[in-house]
């Protein structure tokens, strides 16, 4: 059974190359064999009347017909690869938008040495494992922090590079759950043959349990300076309403700016509709600074859902 | 004996005869071809199972790398350049290839690039990161070792060599045929051979670049490789320009010695020649337009993919009508099975293979899965190995009687054909099913399924590697103990099996000529017998003796200047790449000064000692030179220099343009560097092309103080300009541009000090002319040394038309 979209195109397209090879094959090795066996020097075999000899440069022989249709088959042949190619690479390169991938799978990843780093739209990273939902497209932005790497899936028969600067887009739909192994395909120093990850292919409802937004809203949102501002971290799974995984666990806030949290860690309560949870914490700032202060929220995951964050700024007046 | 070894150490160290250095070229290549393949085994050895600790990856990569390029640049093309030495002069009938020195020069620079490439090692560590050198990897940032530098300067040496001696085939060859020998007449060798130098010309020097780039970066921490807008891209397209021309650079003679094999064991002409020598002018062309599918997977967009999968793929075809028109020779032949013509069968066995296997890897949409596997592996292996190498091989063979007049045992020849075959495909074959491991890794994980495959690749390559060694133990006893051969063994048309075995010092008595009817004839006497003779009459065709007054001075031709020119430049390089790092961040290296003054001390004197020297050149022969009938020997090197150089600018300014559209910041015209400077530097270079074009006019009118004014107002001239450049360099330099290098200081800084040491270089030269000029040389008709410095000189003023605009006014 295929794993990924990706397998099958690439299947499809390298067993049409593969009979077109054998084919070839078989017949250009089959005139060689047959003229080395039958016109190789024996007793009987006869003094070939142009054989070319010293002192003389032998006359050209051969047809222009020969070169003709030699031209013309190989034509034939490799103008159906090229079209086959161009359908292939077209899907390839069409990844879906951002936009028209499910919640959660489109998915930053970055090359260093000597891991690969993914990063979330909900603020999860992770330096092993990339999870994604089963029978779903994938679409991975595919960068590097340091040199030249290849991201590749072994198994599913797509990769691109990793160039420091770039951002080259992969996609492919999962067909199979499971673990795979990502690997490095462009040596890139000592630990190369280490640079590894795991790509987990995962039912699409455990994916959407685990994959978790926390959305912070601050209110009021404009305060004077010593005026205080409660701060709520809402966190929901992505699951179809009603159907959520309700998250459990703390979250944290912090700022940058000057100011104080009444604590900074609070415990998270089920909220009203199934899968959602929040809860809150005060915040005073105690200089305009900037002009505003920016409220991250992190909620630290528990082992079925992940981590995720979220922030907001509250104005100061 | 000691007296013995003295005169024999000093016939091959001064040796300029092109087959002592064919020879040398052979054994030096031959010997790198067992150092890079113990790498290699040690490499299979270390990846025959799971987990191996055989290599540490610190190790392993060194030796990937440095099997990858001393393979490439250190055995594939020497070897062939070996035999094109050695046998090309005398196919096209002429006693030596246009400058003996030059070409000596080259063998010395090619040893001891060589030699410093091998070196590296013993410098922290020898470059690591594959053959391909990626960036950013490639900077100092990644790759700190002292080794890669001297990798680099082994490389530029490397290149100089394939530059001088393609400059040496090309004069040759377009120059110095035999009379009536027009280049239709020639056989698929020399044409490959001329073919193959063509691309040299135009691709080394985009390597050339490249690496001096790199270097750069490296040693002042300048910024075109480690930055973002040059990396990786940047290093993509200047290398890979050079890098696919390449693998035909290294196959293209291979493909000549089988298509002349062919023939003459078929004994039957090659089928379709003229559609074989087309195809490879075709190939060779196209060669220059597919580089990007090395690039399919970098994201250079969809229109660019799809437009290189069809020049790949259409690269295919010439290939086609190749293999097709050797198979369809041994129709109606009678095949001769000796080991000559079985590597040669083999090694069309094996191209087959590596050519379709090639057409996967030519499709992009393939490539998104097959880029960095072992299929890739496999498929370049069935290239260079399967097919350069079995070809080059079978090169050895065919032309062992003739360097050494002595026939090898063909009964181990043919069980080392045997040998090599099956453990070739044993070992490579397995590569195309690991179509999802990683090259180039230390080693893999047991839950893989690869071990099978592995150790069987492993097993192939002991068969392969063992094999070798009846190679070398064949020729080396054969070289000794083998029968007399004769003068045409395998009864073979082309001219050099028409001489003697092996061939006197002046090759020819008598340069033959050939008829319009394409018989050759040796002077004025009746022409060979029907070649099916083995008399010694054959070799000496009209029973004379030395009779042209030059061939006894070339016999003793003898030059130190080459190999001491060689010298110094190595530890030139040596002193530039040793140094220790003066800097950690960015890295930079501080020169080891004392090497780098007695390198420069060295050179000045071989130069001089080179230029004083009497060493007269045969030019005698060069009736038939299309399309270069009136252009003299050393006019038509200077201009295929120069074409070379112009590459090699022309990628310095392409990889400026390149920067320059992928940063958005770019400063405005006239903010960084002052067009009133520019305006001034652009006037005195123009005019002094003025000055050098007035003192050829009076070097022809015999107007001896004209011509020293002259040359003397272009000395002060190249100089005023050096001197406005190096003012701007130092106010540059003092607001503070040195010190953090953007890149449009970096391109600046590389592009116009090119360009200044050229100039630097063409003023050394004035001075060399204003010395002989004022003994008086140069007003009797001997100007055309003039001539060569101005087409130099005037060169270095149009790439200075094109640097002004770039720089100062756009």
């Amino acid at each position: 059974m295929a794993v990924s979209s990706t397998q099958v195109q690439f299947d499809s397209l390298f067993g049409l190359f593969t009979y077109l090879a054998i084919a070839v094959s078989i017949i250009v090795f089959s005139l060689l064999i047959y003229f080395v066996v039958k016109y190789r020097d024996k007793p009987s075999s006869r003094q070939p009347d142009d054989t070319p000899i010293l002192g003389k440069v032998p006359p050209s022989r051969g047809h222009a017909r020969s070169v003709v249709v030699t031209v013309s088959l190989s034509t034939i042949i490799l103008v159906a690869l090229i079209i086959g190619s161009f359908g292939a690479i077209d899907n390839i390169l069409s990844p879906p938008a951002p936009s028209q991938v499910c919640d959660g799978c489109s998915v930053l990843v970055t090359g260093h040495q000597f891991y690969w780093n993914f990063a979330y739209p909900n603020g999860h990273s992770d330096n092993l494992v990339l999870r994604v939902p089963l029978g779903n497209s994938i679409r991975l932005n595919v960068t590097s922090a340091d040199v030249f790497h290849d991201f590749g899936i072994i198994g599913l028969d797509i990769k691109t590079d990793a160039i420091p600067g770039r951002t080259n887009v992969m996609w492919f739909t999962t067909y199979k759950a499971g673990n795979f192994t990502i690997q490095c395909f462009e040596l890139c120093g000592i630990g190369h043959a280490t640079m590894k990850g795991i790509l987990n292919v995962v039912d699409e409802t455990t994916f959407q349990q685990w994959y978790t937004h926390t959305r912070i809203t601050c209110s009021p949102s404009s305060v004077a300076v010593n005026q205080t501002s409660q701060c709520t971290a809402l966190l929901s799974d992505s699951s179809p309403s009603g159907l959520g995984l309700t998250p459990k666990g703390n979250v944290t806030f912090s700022t940058p700016a000057l100011g104080y949290f009444n604590t900074r860690t609070c415990t998270l309560m089920a909220g009203t509709s199934k899968g959602t949870a929040s809860c809150s914490v005060l915040y005073t700032p105690t200089a305009a600074g900037t002009g505003s202060a920016r409220i991250t929220s992190v909620y630290g995951g528990d082992p079925t859902q992940s981590d995720s964050s979220g922030n907001t700024a509250i104005l100061i007046a | 004996m000691g007296q013995r070894f003295a005169y024999s150490a000093r016939r091959w160290l001064y040796t300029t005869n092109h087959k002592d250095i064919g020879i040398l070229y052979i054994i030096t290549s031959l010997f790198l071809f067992a150092a890079a393949g113990v790498l290699a085994i040690t490499m299979r050895t270390q990846l025959s199972a799971p987990d191996n600790n055989v290599l540490t990856a610190n190790v392993y990569n060194q030796f990937v790398t440095v099997h990858g390029l001393l393979m490439i640049f250190w055995v594939l093309s020497p070897l062939a350049f070996g035999f094109a030495n050695f046998v090309i002069p005398l196919q096209i009938g002429c006693r030596d290839l246009a400058f003996p020195r030059l070409n000596s020069m080259s063998y010395w620079f090619f040893l001891f690039s060589g030699v410093m490439m091998i070196l590296s090692f013993f410098f922290g560590a020898a470059p690591d990161l594959g053959w391909t050198l990626y960036s950013p990897q490639n900077t100092g940032q990644f790759s700190p070792a002292i080794g890669f530098n001297l990798g680099a300067g082994a490389l530029i040496l490397m290149v100089v060599s394939i530059t001088m001696s393609s400059i040496n085939f090309l004069v040759t060859m377009f120059k110095m045929r035999a009379p009536g020998l027009k280049l239709r007449y020639m056989s698929v060798f020399p044409w490959a051979i001329l073919v193959t130098i063509f691309m040299m010309l135009y691709a080394f020097p985009s390597f050339l670049a490249a690496v001096v780039l790199l270097y750069v970066d490296r040693a002042f921490g300048t910024v075109y490789f480690s930055s973002i807008q040059g990396g990786s891209l940047l290093w993509d397209n200047v290398f890979w320009f050079f890098g696919h021309p390449e693998v035909y650079i290294v196959l293209f003679p291979a493909i000549g010695i089988i298509a002349d094999i062919i023939p003459t064991f078929a004994r039957r002409p090659l089928y379709g020649s003229k559609y074989v020598i087309g195809s490879l002018v075709a190939a060779a062309l196209i060669s220059f337009v597919v580089w990007g599918h090395h690039m399919f997977v970098t994201g250079i967009g969809i229109a660019s993919t799809k437009l290189y999968t069809v020049t790949t793929i259409a690269v295919s075809l010439p290939f086609d009508v190749i293999v097709i028109s050797l198979i369809e020779t041994l129709g109606f032949a009678k095949l001769r099975l000796k080991a000559p013509a079985l590597f040669a069968l083999g090694a069309v066995a094996n191209f087959i293979v590596g050519g379709i296997t090639g057409v996967f890897l030519a499709s992009v949409a393939l490539d998104y899965a097959l880029r960095g596997t072992y299929f890739v592996v496999a498929h370049f292996h069935y290239i260079m190995v399967g097919a350069s190498i079995i070809g080059l091989i079978g090169g050895l063979y065919y032309w062992f009687p003739k360097i050494t007049g002595r026939m090898y045992d063909e009964r181990l020849a043919k069980v080392h054909f045997v040998l090599s075959m099956i453990g070739f495909q044993v070992l490579y074959f397995p590569m195309f099913l690991l179509l999802d491991m990683p090259r180039r890794i230390v080693t893999y994980s047991p839950q893989t399924d690869w071990g099978l495959l592995n150790l069987t690749a492993t097993l192939g390559g002991l068969i392969f590697g063992g094999a070798q060694l009846l190679l070398f133990y064949n020729l080396y006893r054969s070289s000794r103990v083998g029968p007399p051969s004769g003068p045409n063994p395998w009864d073979a048309w082309t001219l050099e099996w028409a001489l003697p075995s092996p061939p006197p010092p002046h090759d020819f008595d008598v340069i033959p000529t050939f008829q319009a009817d394409g018989t050759i004839r040796f002077g004025s006497g009746p022409g060979l017998p029907n070649g099916l003779g083995h008399s010694n009459e054959i070799g000496n065709p009209n029973g004379s003796s030395i009779s042209n007054k030059t061939s006894p001075l070339h016999h003793e031709g003898l030059s130190p200047w080459p190999v001491l020119m060689a010298f110094a430049a190595f530890i030139f390089f040596l002193g530039l790449t040793i140094g220790k790092p003066a800097n950690p961040q960015p890295v930079s290296y501080q020169p080891f000064w004392p090497l780098i003054a007695d390198g420069v001390i060295l050179g000045i004197i071989s130069l001089f000692g080179y230029s004083r020297e009497t060493f007269t050149v045969h030019e005698d022969t060069h009736v038939e030179s299309w399309p270069f009938k009136q252009v003299p020997n050393m006019k038509l090197g200077i201009w295929t220099f120069l074409g070379a150089e112009v590459i090699f600018f022309g990628v310095l300014i392409g990889s400026y343009f390149f920067v320059r559209t992928n940063d958005a910041a770019w400063p405005p015209a006239g903010s960084l560097f002052e067009i009133r400077n520019g305006f001034a530097m652009t006037l005195v270079l123009l005019t002094s092309s003025l000055t050098a074009i007035m003192a050829l006019a009076s070097a022809r009118a015999g107007n001896r103080n004209g011509l020293i004014a002259s040359l003397g107002g272009t000395l002060v001239l190249g100089a005023a300009f050096l001197y406005i450049k190096a003012g701007e360099w130092f106010s540059l330099g003092a607001s503070g541009v040195f010190q953090n290098y953007s890149l449009p200081a970096t391109s600046y800084f590389i592009t116009t000090g090119t360009h200044g040491v050229h100039v630097f270089a063409g003023m050394c030269m004035t001075v060399y002319l204003l010395a002989k000029a004022i003994k008086g040389k140069y007003l009797h008709g001997d100007h055309t040394t003039l001539e060569h410095f101005g087409l130099y000189w005037h060169f270095v003023d149009i790439v200075w038309v094109f640097l002004f605009p770039l720089f100062y006014l756009i």
